[in-house]
């Protein structure tokens, strides 16, 4: 069966470039499934989590990526992401109280503050979520 | 002519001077290795980043209107024209690194003597900073120490600081005065618009992207999706400029240090010389007067 090419990019590396069969990733409007045949998309997402099954078996694996871009074309997933982290690679504890740090500043914050605010606490939030994956 | 002690106390302290420029320039290499990996490590980012970009164009182009992409002196424009250039001097922390801060001050004074007084610095960098604060130019601020633990999050917060002001129409333009890193052996200072976004930048050749061009779908709309892009743009631009000044900083370095290793080996040479000869004509001339001496006593 023919798979999707997922490259995953960061400003200071390629994270990744791997062959899957399946590729979930954060939409800034809602998570979108991307199958192999799919139509050609470009789309912002959020900070969340970004999941694949590597082709050649073993589990789903998960990675936490910061706000970005991804590409689709000719069944190859191109995600930009300023950060990406795979799961097994995220401190639970420490993500724990960098989110919790985060979330009591936000709740502190003007409302103009909140705004800058809001995706440093979403990506804290997702490599929470995501480290729980690992 | 100096005595034998005060020669070879010379010697010691240019053979000291010179086993620390000889470290420095080790120390550099391996720094500029590190840096230059830095630059490579962005190249996948800023071609992905330029393509997607330039898929939008066909689409996009003629509709987006984003602040950072306007000028501000279009007729009609109400944040017109607040006649102030802000100028991104971007130098080094440290010295020693040959004419690398020097022709970075010198580009900038030029520079700021063209915009008769409408230009404002923010000083990168404490070489910058300190001889700008120095000489009471203009400016907006300083950032010391950003060198010694360069990361995006720096890039990121000066581009937020920077596009702000922008679009709140402090300044009708914002230029970067960098060193281009070239090669190990040459740096070029470079002047560079930051803001407004060229839009052949950006948007690439518009024409020539538009025959490629296939059927995507966007989410959210192409002008949302260009417009979440634009800052990303411009902080990308500004690290990518702080990478280059870091490496060539190393390079100057590098180069400016083993020039000092190799003046301190000739100096080392010619004081030993020196020191020999004197040793010998001292040998000489003991030995003329033992014979006359002796010869004295033969007499």
């Amino acid at each position: 069966m023919a798979g999707l090419n997922l490259i995953l990019v960061t400003h200071a590396e390629k994270l990744l470039e791997i062959e899957c069969s399946d590729v979930g990733l954060p939409g800034r409007k809602g998570d979108m499934g991307i199958l192999p045949g799919h139509a050609a998309l470009i789309s912002t997402l959020r900070p969340g989590e970004l999941s694949y099954q590597p082709v050649d078996g073993g589990a789903r694996r998960f990675v936490a990526v910061a706000p970005g871009f991804c590409e689709v074309a000719d069944d190859t997933v191109t995600v930009l992401a300023e950060t990406a982290e795979p799961a097994e690679d995220i401190d639970a504890a420490a993500a724990t109280t960098e989110r919790d740090e985060l979330a009591a500043e936000y709740a502190r914050a003007s409302f103009e503050e909140q705004a800058g605010l809001k995706d440093r606490v979403d990506t804290a939030q997702a490599r929470v979520d995501v480290a729980s994956r690992a | 002519m100096a005595s034998l002690i005060d020669l070879r106390r010379r010697i010691r302290t240019v053979k000291n001077t010179q086993q620390i420029t000889k470290a420095m320039k080790m120390v550099a290499a391996a720094k500029l290795r590190r840096a230059q990996d830095q630059i490579l490590a962005t190249r996948p980012y800023a071609l992905e980043l330029r393509k997607v970009t330039e898929h939008l164009a066909a689409v996009a182009a003629g509709e987006v209107e984003h602040p950072l992409l306007t000028p501000h002196e279009g007729e009609g424009d109400d944040r017109a024209g607040s006649g102030k250039t802000l100028v991104l001097v971007v130098t080094g922390d440290k010295g020693l690194c040959g004419a690398f801060n020097a022709h970075v001050q010198r580009r900038t004074e030029q520079e700021m003597a063209a915009l008769n007084g409408g230009g404002e610095i923010l000083a990168l960098g404490n070489r910058g900073a300190d001889f700008f604060t120095h000489r009471g130019a203009p400016m907006r601020g300083a950032r010391r120490g950003v060198f010694k633990d360069l990361s995006y999050a720096t890039a990121q917060e000066l581009a937020a600081e920077i596009s702000k002001a922008y679009a709140d129409g402090e300044y009708d333009a914002v230029y970067a005065v960098y060193n281009e890193f070239i090669s190990v052996l040459s740096q070029r200072v470079s002047w560079e618009r930051l803001l407004p976004i060229a839009r052949e930048d950006v948007l690439g050749d518009e024409s020539a992207s538009a025959n490629g061009h296939r059927d995507y779908l966007y989410e959210p709309s192409e002008a949302e999706i260009l417009n979440e892009l634009l800052p990303r743009f411009v902080t990308f631009q500004i690290y990518r400029v702080l990478l280059e000044s870091q490496a060539a900083e190393h390079a100057a370095r590098m180069t400016a240090m083993d020039s000092a290793t190799k003046n301190a080996g000739e100096l080392i040479d010619t004081l030993t010389l020196q020191y020999n000869r004197s040793r010998q004509a001292e040998i000489t001339t003991e030995l003329i007067e033992v014979v006359s001496g002796a010869n004295a006593l033969e007499g």
